[in-house]
């Protein structure tokens, strides 16, 4: 059985315990958010690996072309061309 | 250098503000249903709230500056404050915008406590149920990465432990044992001071 939490001791354990949890939480978020920019940076569309950019680029003229091409093939085609590029240039689909 | 790492940087602050945010809503939850262990008084709980609450606010500030700085999106600091004037995912970014204010509303509050009284700051308290939603909404219909293996998990955690928690306080009875006793103090002592 644990002593009475008006106690000194457990007074001073518990604000111990609140002082480390909160110093780990504020590590630990630090060290995430360095850890999740970089996963971020895989994941997000046309980002610098490329994996989500090659898709986005895949899938974007195959759509466009499957379904307009009888219709508006001049005009749907190059706004998919210039959309990508200026994605590619600025750092990919957010 | 690119500046896509600010970016990336919004991304991570975002997500760590969130689980931040979720850890505060469970603690406070706990808090109001009075947990505690043997090894766990009820003080650390109240402790942890307070200072993860605070933590939390600073990485929120983090990923809202390095969201507004970030050339890409170009949101302005207009966008950061009025809610739904972003021209950049509108809904979603204003959803995030009222949650950050809502959360700014309950941490000025609770600074401003022993002015205020206990009921407005208790009711304005409770914007903190109505922030966290707002806040899970904005992070899966802001990012483009949202439905990602990295990302769900972390909404869903988030989310079972927030309704794991209301569901236990719901579950209690009544958390506080001694509350007749108390609400028949005030009332008498509120009674003796009008009277006298």
């Amino acid at each position: 059985m644990g002593q009475h939490p008006d106690h000194p001791a457990t007074r001073d354990r518990g604000l111990r315990r609140v002082r480390h949890l909160t110093l780990a939480a504020t590590g630990l978020g630090a060290g995430a958010v360095v850890l999740l920019s970089g996963v971020a940076a895989t994941t997000i569309p046309g980002t610098s690996t490329g994996t989500a950019a090659s898709a986005t680029a895949s899938a974007t003229p195959t759509a466009e072309a499957s379904s307009s091409a009888s219709l508006q093939p001049a005009a749907s085609a190059p706004q998919a061309t210039t959309s990508t590029t200026a994605h590619a240039v600025t750092g990919g689909s957010r | 250098l690119s500046t896509t790492w600010l970016w990336y940087a919004t991304r991570g602050a975002g997500v760590v503000s969130l689980v931040l945010l979720t850890a505060v809503v469970v603690l406070g939850v706990l808090t109001v249903a009075r947990f505690e262990t043997a090894g766990w008084p009820r003080f650390v709980t109240q402790g942890l709230h307070r200072n993860l609450a605070l933590t939390s606010v600073a990485f929120l500030g983090l990923h809202v500056v390095t969201a507004v700085v970030d050339p890409f999106t170009n949101l302005g600091w207009v966008a950061a404050v009025v809610p739904f004037s972003s021209y950049y995912r509108t809904f979603w970014l204003g959803l995030g915008t009222v949650s950050m204010e809502l959360l700014g509303a309950v941490l000025i509050t609770s600074l401003l406590r022993p002015w205020l009284g206990h009921w407005t700051w208790r009711i304005v308290h409770w914007l903190a149920y109505a922030s966290w939603p707002m806040a899970v909404l904005h992070t899966i219909g802001t990012g483009t990465d949202a439905w990602s293996l990295w990302l769900l998990p972390i909404n869903a955690v988030c989310a079972v432990a927030v309704l794991t928690a209301v569901l236990y306080r719901v579950r209690i009875p009544n958390p506080d044992p001694l509350a007749a006793a108390r609400s028949s103090f005030r009332a008498a002592s509120g009674g003796l001071r009008e009277a006298g």
